[in-house]
């Protein structure tokens, strides 16, 4: 069976339907952000006092040329790793005191942070300043 | 004179790989992206890689490279900052605040907020990282 029909051709105009899709596609390259934020959360404790004569305490200092030193002695960030990894393997309770001089940048201190962190260092103190005042994270 | 105007034809046919390269686009952004929020001040975050995912709830302080700091819409001073701190209301008995610091503030002056912090018995402060892969 033939149906008789008249084929009418109908145009539609899509242009401003990709009009509006360009726009769309600018404003959500505009607006979207692809970074990923993340926290890294420090626990605070009161300030206490301890003598940085403490044997039994390793204090690192972060120096603003990236020196960084342990009992005052400089060493690499590396050899820091293995040292206090060695300390820790033997008393995982182990204290460590984290001290930045002033200039040195939070990313610097963060990095190290982590590291002890990896390390599964879980007594690490930020020491304000030299006369030994702190707060634990 | 007379120019010699030729009529082509218009076919749409051929401008649909575009559109649906377009269309794929938008769904994408649409789909990966999220929105940015302006803030007060310029902060570009540390990268870490043991962080946790933030937690909307958090009042959120910033500090800026060159010391200032801001919180919701407007740059405070460090007293104020210690103020609103104080006044943080306690989340499941821990009072707790987000510090988004750029990562080239200052490492002393962090550490010092931080101990005023725990003064005022704030428990945890949340530094704002970005995910380093690496």
């Amino acid at each position: 069976m033939q149906l008789s029909g008249s084929k009418s051709k109908i145009r539609v105009n899509l242009t401003p339907l990709i009009d509006v899709v360009f726009i769309l596609l600018i404003f959500f390259m505009l607006v979207s952000s692809f970074s990923q934020w993340r926290e890294l959360p420090l626990e605070l404790s009161t300030a206490t006092s301890v003598s940085n004569s403490n044997p039994s305490i390793s204090f690192v200092v972060l120096q603003r040329t990236e020196v960084i030193s342990l009992n005052k002695q400089a060493i690499t960030l590396k050899e820091l790793l293995e040292i206090l990894s060695a300390k820790l393997a033997v008393d995982a309770k182990h204290q460590i005191m984290l001290r930045a001089e002033q200039g040195v940048p939070l990313q610097q201190l963060i990095s190290v942070l982590e590291k002890l962190k990896a390390l599964a260092a879980n007594n690490v103190s930020l020491a304000k300043n030299e006369v030994s005042q702190s707060n634990a994270p | 004179m007379h120019l010699k105007y030729e009529k082509k034809e218009y076919h749409f046919e051929t401008l649909l790989p575009l559109v649906n390269i377009v269309f794929l686009l938008l769904i994408f952004f649409l789909l990966a992206g999220s929105f940015q929020t302006p803030e007060p001040l310029e902060v570009s975050s540390p990268q870490a890689s043991i962080s946790i995912e933030e937690a909307r709830e958090v009042a959120t302080f910033f500090l800026s490279a060159d010391g200032q700091y801001a919180y919701q819409d407007s740059t405070i001073s460090k007293q104020q900052l210690l103020v609103l701190a104080a006044q943080l209301e306690p989340i499941q008995g821990n009072k707790v605040m987000r510090l988004k610091a750029d990562a080239a503030a200052d490492a002393a002056a962090v550490i010092v907020l931080l101990d005023e912090l725990a003064q005022l018995e704030i428990t945890e402060v949340r530094i704002v990282t970005l995910a380093n892969d690496e």
